[in-house]
């Protein structure tokens, strides 16, 4: 310790002295949101009744009945069909016994299903539900899938929709998409699409893919040059009324959120992210619970419907507010592509203290792409420009920068930079620089950058990957005269 | 002016006394500044070697790690982000689920996911107010229920929970992280070796046979894992195959025959057991075959991908790793 300290010291002092008091304390902190048991009691109260326990009817003459739908005549049929609505619970159990029973034939099984589809009631839906979660048997599977569009309450949704995780039998997953699709959910769209594109898959199957999504296309209104997968995604299907039965099946969804074990929550996911807008205003709700787990949860499956979440938009806002699930909720709100959701990213970006919340703000903003606000075209320049801006988030303007269309040249070899720096998680930024080239390049150029990408088998090595991202760097910087050209 | 004058005198006394304090008063060596921690880049100018061993660890390619990337089509399944990049386990609390963050996942499993606190501070096995993270001491660290955010999400805890090692005090740092040299004054290893390193396999499990009147029998142990052989992901598998003692040196794939695979499926392999090899328990075949009459040779082998390329034809010598090889005569 010396003089100089000493001197230095008081120097800096005086200069503390010397400065103008702080002004500028910038808006409130966003409300912690008030949390209840949001979930438990929507469950206690939308719980329905205990069915109550009948003896079977009579099985000569539910026997009699199946038989009447194996007629070519169409009103015994029918017949048979108002016979066991009369017989009620009593018949459903009776047709249950039926078809766990190995010595009937497959012929009257089918009808005895049939039959199932016609009654509709709780008891006669949970035991199709039952045979398309457990028979070996894929026909049992495929018509109780069909018999579920005739049940006039779709409460059952939710576990139909969970069949598309895993089901393995291609006809059933047709029938299972089609009853969907007919109690107005086009969740399914996606996997006849996929069918259809597949050429590995069986002739047959494509074809019946392709007459399917024709089918849904109608039902749902899509047009044509619109994918049904992209019209559903968008909210443009107006969702049937939903019971209270279904209600609770999808808060039952929802509770599930909240498990240890990520098998329950990936199932609840799964099945709530396909889910209607119905289920979306649910998942809202759900963002006041006071688990933190269901918050975060319902936050991603919010993030993953699309714009049928636009209805929770205002429960999203809230929960910027809560600093575990704060940069869930940011996500979420980028997805849903409105003008409150863009003011409420730009606030995150510019005010919040959480750094992980200003960058997931930035990153969301690029689901505006052309719908963005100059204000937000601005922003998002301003700190894609400033080299003081904290690196990540600097990263993560610039990946916007090339969503939004306005990615310039300097801003072009910045991203690129950060692509193959092996200090930043660099995939956010290969696929913005795929987005750029895809809508600047020329067709030269789009097919060179897509060739260098990773093309190993199965496990691509951290070596090709990063000898892929070193390469197509490379050629986006020889070709910079050709993406801004001199005068542009 | 008179005011001024009064704070530059209260200033030029706490200045004088800092100065006496400074000369006379230090008698150890000075605190580091305190700093933020944004990144487990900024552990590694202190922690060196702490550093380097977590940089060669599975926990560190967590996030990069090419099967995983394959696995989760380069996290596009982003139910897997939770662990693989996950949160501060202080977050969320020691032993609940974890959750994801979005930034710095190129890190992995790093420093601050089990370190840093919620408060920005640092938890450590001691409490240090002169390092440059003023560590406080967090007993929880040393649990093994501060692993279990992640990796009892395949019951790995639990089964340690159920076997004889709480017994007999052995937990998760006990194999995972040991003393560098046997001493505590070493530190512990935060390399925290496991499935990806074959002596450390090698260790957690025995192959034994003997000849008996009914055949040969052949015992597979699990000597050593805390927890289930091989425990924590579907994505391992451990297969157990034997061949007449004349077949040796032939091509594996023409002569190994099948004996025993230990594996917990994914959910949506139905109809598929599991048949992991609990913690002590011992699994006996006989082989009784009239190939095996000269001898046998039995291989145990592992894998951290479950399928073989050809499922009627495995290939374990090109596609699993060898951890014990036994040859068995009369």
């Amino acid at each position: 310790m010396n003089r100089l300290a000493f001197v230095a010291s008081l120097a800096l002092f005086v200069a503390a002295c010397s400065q103008p008091e702080e002004s500028e304390t910038g808006p409130a902190p966003r409300p912690v949101p008030t949390l209840t048991k949001v979930v438990r009691t929507q469950l206690a109260s939308l719980a329905p009744e205990a069915p109550a326990t009948v003896a079977p009817a009579d099985e000569e003459e539910v026997r009699g009945l199946i038989a009447g739908t194996q007629s070519s005549m169409a009103r015994m049929v029918t017949a048979s069909e108002e016979a066991i609505r009369e017989l009620g619970a009593a018949g459903g159990e009776r047709l249950v016994r039926l078809i766990a029973d190995e010595s009937i034939d497959d012929a009257e099984k089918t009808g005895a299903i049939r039959l199932l589809g016609a009654l509709g009631d709780r008891g006669a839906t949970e035991a199709l539900l039952n045979l398309i979660e457990t028979s070996e048997v894929p026909w049992v599977r495929a018509h109780a899938s069909w018999q579920l569009a005739n049940v006039t309450d779709p409460w059952f949704m939710p576990r139909l929709i969970l069949r598309l995780k895993y089901e393995k039998d291609r006809e059933t997953v047709l029938w299972i998409v089609d009853t969907l699709a007919k109690h107005g959910n086009y969740s399914g769209a996606t996997v006849l699409e996929s069918l259809w594109a597949d050429e590995n898959e069986p002739e047959g199957i494509r074809t019946a893919a392709g007459q399917k999504l024709a089918e849904l296309r109608a039902l749902s209104g899509a047009p044509e040059d619109v994918s049904v997968s992209s019209y559903w995604l968008d909210d443009q299907v107006e969702p049937k009324p939903a019971s209270d039965a279904y209600r609770h099946e999808v808060w039952r969804w929802i509770e599930r959120l909240h498990e240890y074990q990520l098998r329950g929550v990936d199932d609840a996911r799964f099945i709530l992210e396909r889910s209607d807008r119905h289920a979306a205003s649910l998942l809202g709700r759900a963002l006041s619970d006071e688990d933190r787990y269901i918050r975060v949860h319902a936050c991603q499956c919010l993030a993953r419907m699309g714009k049928r979440a636009r209805v929770a938009e205002a429960d999203m806002v809230t929960l910027l507010g809560d600093p575990i699930a704060a940069h869930e909720a940011t996500k979420a709100l980028g997805r849903v592509d409105t003008e409150t959701a863009e003011a409420e990213l730009l606030h995150e970006i510019q005010h919040s203290k959480n750094p992980e919340v200003q960058i997931t703000a930035a990153r969301a903003l690029r689901w505006r792409l052309a719908g963005a606000s100059q204000t937000a075209k601005d922003l998002i320049q301003g700190l894609a420009d400033d080299a003081a801006t904290l690196p990540e988030l600097r990263q993560a303007a610039l990946e916007t920068s090339a969503y939004l269309g306005q990615l310039d040249r300097a801003g072009l070899e910045s991203l690129v930079e950060f692509s193959i720096d092996p200090m930043f998680e660099a995939d956010s930024s290969v696929r913005a620089l795929e987005y750029y080239v895809a809508t600047n390049g020329d067709e030269e150029l789009v097919r060179a950058f897509h060739e260098l990408a990773p093309q190993g088998g199965e496990v691509i090595s951290n070596e090709e990957r990063v000898r892929s991202r070193g390469e197509r760097a490379s050629l986006l910087m020889d070709n910079l005269d050709a993406l801004f050209p001199v005068g542009d | 002016m008179k005011s001024m004058r009064l704070v530059l005198g209260v200033a030029t006394l706490a200045m004088g006394g800092w100065l006496v304090f400074a000369v006379f008063g230090s008698t150890g060596p000075s605190a580091a500044p305190a700093q933020a921690f944004t990144s487990s880049q900024q552990c590694k100018e202190c922690h060196p070697q702490v550093y380097a061993e977590w940089e060669a660890s599975p926990h560190a390619r967590s996030w990069i790690n090419p099967r995983v990337r394959s696995l989760s089509n380069d996290f596009a399944n982003e139910d897997c982000i939770a662990c693989h990049a996950p949160r501060g386990v202080f977050d969320v609390g020691p032993g609940e689920r974890m959750l994801p963050r979005s930034v710095r996942r190129q890190e992995g499993v790093d420093c601050l996911t089990c370190h840093a606190l919620p408060d920005g501070g640092m938890a450590g096995s001691k409490s240090d107010p002169r390092a440059a993270c003023r560590p406080t001491q967090e007993i929880a660290l040393t649990r093994p229920q501060f692993c279990s955010g992640c990796h009892n999400q395949h019951k790995t805890v639990d089964q340690w929970t159920y076997s004889k090692w709480p017994d007999l005090d052995k937990d998760c740092r006990s194999c995972h992280m040991p003393y560098r040299d046997g001493t505590p004054e070493s530190g512990r290893s935060h390399a925290m070796p496991g499935g990806s390193s074959l002596d450390f396999v090698k260790s957690a499990i025995a192959l034994s046979g003997e000849e008996t009147e009914d055949g040969w029998l052949i015992k597979l142990a699990n000597v050593g894992a805390g927890h289930a052989f091989p425990t924590d992901e579907r994505s391992r598998a451990s297969d157990v195959f034997w061949r007449p003692i004349g077949d040796m040196g032939k091509p594996g794939v023409d002569t190994w025959r099948h004996l025993d695979r230990m594996r917990s499926p994914y959910r949506t392999e139905t109809g598929l057991e599991d048949t992991l090899l609990q913690a002590h328990e011992v699994r006996k075949f006989t082989i009784d075959d009239p190939d095996s009459v000269d001898g046998i040779e039995v291989a145990w082998y592992y894998m951290r991908s479950p399928y073989w390329k050809d499922p009627e034809r495995p290939d374990p010598d090109n596609e699993a790793q060898l951890v014990h090889r036994l040859e068995l005569r009369p």
